[in-house]
């Protein structure tokens, strides 16, 4: 497509050159007829109108026999430079003796000027000059014209180069946007139901304080799950409070089977992180630690900086039965981190990790590992 | 009539309140335990009597619905399902008789669940709650099944499986071989049997007659629905009106009727 358009614009070059042509043949010519004059007629009184005639009459002579030259250099165009350099000039001096010929017989006539012949070459001399720099001139032109054109097509593939590569840009972070908000984390309606159901209760067993603090946890947290952007990062001590939130809805409703510890250094809480994005990974915890035991447990939040990267760790108990195998263990965890891992994955590509090792509180503890953000 | 005797079970404490405080206000209603998960359920139905079970889906340990699969059918009541979202295709309850409610629920709608329950109660025949609630399983498996597009046929297998101390059990696209000595007990829920067996429950279709006839003679029938694997007993204990309680290996219990106890009787003494 692109090698297409350069081609037609050597083409339109060729026929809009017409135009061109005539514009500097005639010019150049009649710039020839006022140099005779300034250099020949003025220094020697030769005034008489058939001397000017004369003069015109030999440009335009000229505008005629080069004519011949411009279909040879054409046609020579694509020859190698040194058949074609002997062609045109041959052609040159070829089309400058006829034209120095004529040029003598005209002036020979119109002047009454007799037995010239003997300066013949005193004639052609200039002449095979002229004809060689109009050769060259339009050699010069043409050169220019190309070498105008090629760069404009360089500039133009350039910039359509530029352009597509925003394009790609910008259709490659659409698409990103599009996953992480695919990704984003996504209310559990388990969670929502049972929330507004230990509402229920405590309005029904007349405890208003204890449902007004509860409506308005809940109320906090879902307006920070639903009014953050997916793509804008928080402040760790947001998401913190975030958490704390959502643990505090948790700890209402599991009573005193949920206990709940923070450990945040205040150098990693000024860090950002992707919004909710610890959260996933908290209710992970709890699905298959807390609601799965009937003594309950603990889940502990800790994040601290070490050596230039950020790491958050979630450690739950466990369930009582104790699972003696860790990878099984560890699969379990895996479940319901599938999207946390994509998510990570879009945001920091190989710059993060995610892993889960047992834990001393008994359960598992998940680490992620995260590049420094401020 | 007498008052429906109601047992609750759910791991939320807030939501035992909340179920506990509605059902004092419904008349003709009488509470008669609270359990906070699916072990306690079964515990506590080894020993007590109740007429209605309050069952939330989602609890620790043992779920709502393994609880069903696991007691035996002769001493499970009429079972009321609690859920707060449905994930479970639920529709498939409505289409075995099996009454649930969505949480949070309103007081008309538990007046609503309990009424159809003292309907049902009237009516009722011992362990035909069971049945219901097992169809119903079924067809929420084969529900998922059609979802996942994995009901593949699984090909017959033969009855040289049986006499070689195994019995074929189909699950959906797979056929376990159950030993006869890893059954501790099966018991019938209409078209279904329940075969527990190391820990797990499998569904089987069969009549209580067929399944009879192709195990061994330490199977003893014991209740109405249920049969034992008498090897497996641990203890037994006497309880009134003429009843037994086996205590099996894995912490099961199981009840023997009054009319059954000649076959216990026979091996235990």
């Amino acid at each position: 497509m692109r090698s297409d358009s350069v081609s037609s614009r050597y083409f339109n070059l060729v026929s809009n050159s017409g135009v061109l042509f005539w514009i500097f043949q005639i010019s150049g010519w009649m710039g020839l007829s006022l140099v005779t004059y300034l250099s020949l007629s003025l220094p020697y009184d030769q005034f008489e109108s058939s001397y000017l005639a004369a003069n015109a009459l030999q440009s335009i002579l000229g505008v005629f026999l080069s004519l011949p030259l411009r279909y040879v250099c054409r046609w020579a165009w694509s020859y190698p430079l040194l058949p074609r350099l002997t062609l045109v000039m041959f052609s040159a001096i070829f089309l400058s003796a006829i034209w120095s010929a004529l040029r003598l017989l005209t002036f020979m006539m119109m002047t009454g000027e007799r037995d010239l012949w003997p300066d013949f070459g005193g004639w052609l001399f200039p002449s095979i000059f002229i004809f060689i720099t109009w050769t060259a001139l339009y050699h010069g032109i043409k050169y220019y014209q190309l070498l105008g054109a090629e760069h404009q097509s360089l500039m133009e593939s350039e910039s359509l180069q530029r352009q597509e590569a925003l394009r790609m840009t910008q259709v490659e972070s659409a698409a990103k946007e599009a996953q992480l908000k695919l990704l984003r984390y996504q209310l559990n309606p388990h969670f929502l139901f049972n929330t507004l159901n230990s509402i229920t209760a405590l309005v029904a067993t007349e405890r208003s304080e204890g449902a007004q603090d509860m409506l308005i946890k809940l109320s906090d947290f879902l307006r920070f799950s639903l009014d953050t952007d997916p793509i804008q990062q928080i402040s760790l001590a947001s998401e913190i409070e975030a958490l704390r939130l959502y643990l505090g809805i948790e700890q209402v409703r599991f009573s005193d089977r949920l206990k709940v510890q923070f450990a945040i250094d205040a150098d990693a809480s000024t860090c950002l992180v992707p919004s909710l994005l610890t959260q996933p990974v908290v209710e992970n915890a709890i699905k298959y630690s807390i609601a799965q035991s009937d003594l309950g447990g603990m889940i502990r939040v800790a994040a601290r900086i070490s050596k230039d990267r950020l790491l958050i760790t979630v450690d739950d108990s466990g369930d009582e039965k104790q699972d003696v195998n860790a990878d099984r263990i560890l699969e379990k965890a895996g479940i319901g981190l599938g999207n946390t891992r994509d998510r990570l994955r879009a945001l920091y590509h190989e710059q993060h990790s995610l892993s889960a090792q047992p834990s001393a509180l008994g359960g598992i503890c998940v680490t992620l590992s995260l590049p420094i953000n401020r | 009539m007498d008052k429906i005797k109601i047992l609750i079970a759910d791991d939320e404490p807030l939501a035992l309140e909340l179920l506990a405080s509605m059902l004092k206000a419904i008349p003709g209603t009488e509470l008669v335990g609270q359990c906070r998960n699916g072990r306690e359920v079964l515990r506590w139905l080894s020993k007590g009597k109740a007429d209605l079970l309050f069952l939330d889906i989602q609890m620790p340990v043992i779920d709502g619905i393994s609880v069903v699969k696991e007691i035996q059918a002769d001493v499970l009541p009429l079972v009321i399902f609690a859920t707060a979202y449905d994930e479970f295709a639920l529709q498939a309850f409505d289409l075995h008789a099996v009454d649930y409610v969505l949480k949070p629920f309103s007081l008309s709608r538990l007046e609503t669940a309990l009424e159809k329950a003292r309907n049902r109660l009237l009516l009722k025949k011992q362990g035909a709650d069971k049945a219901n609630l097992i169809s119903a399983f079924q067809e929420m498996d084969r529900s998922r099944q059609y979802d996942q597009k994995l009901r593949i046929e699984s090909s017959d297998v033969t009855a040289s499986a049986v006499t070689s101390g195994r019995l074929p059990i189909k699950d959906g696209q797979q056929t376990y071989l159950v030993n006869f000595d890893d059954i501790g007990w099966i018991d019938a829920a209409g078209d279904y049997m329940c075969v527990h067996a190391a820990g797990q429950t499998y569904i089987l279709r069969s009549t209580m007659k067929e399944l009879e006839q192709r195990l061994p003679a330490i199977f003893a029938r014991v209740h109405r629905s249920t049969i034992v694997n008498l090897s497996k007993t641990q203890s037994v204990d006497a309880l009134p009106k003429g009843e037994f309680l086996l205590h099996l290996d894995d912490e099961v219990s199981i009840k023997v009727s009054r009319n059954y106890r000649s076959a216990v009787q026979r091996f235990l003494v």
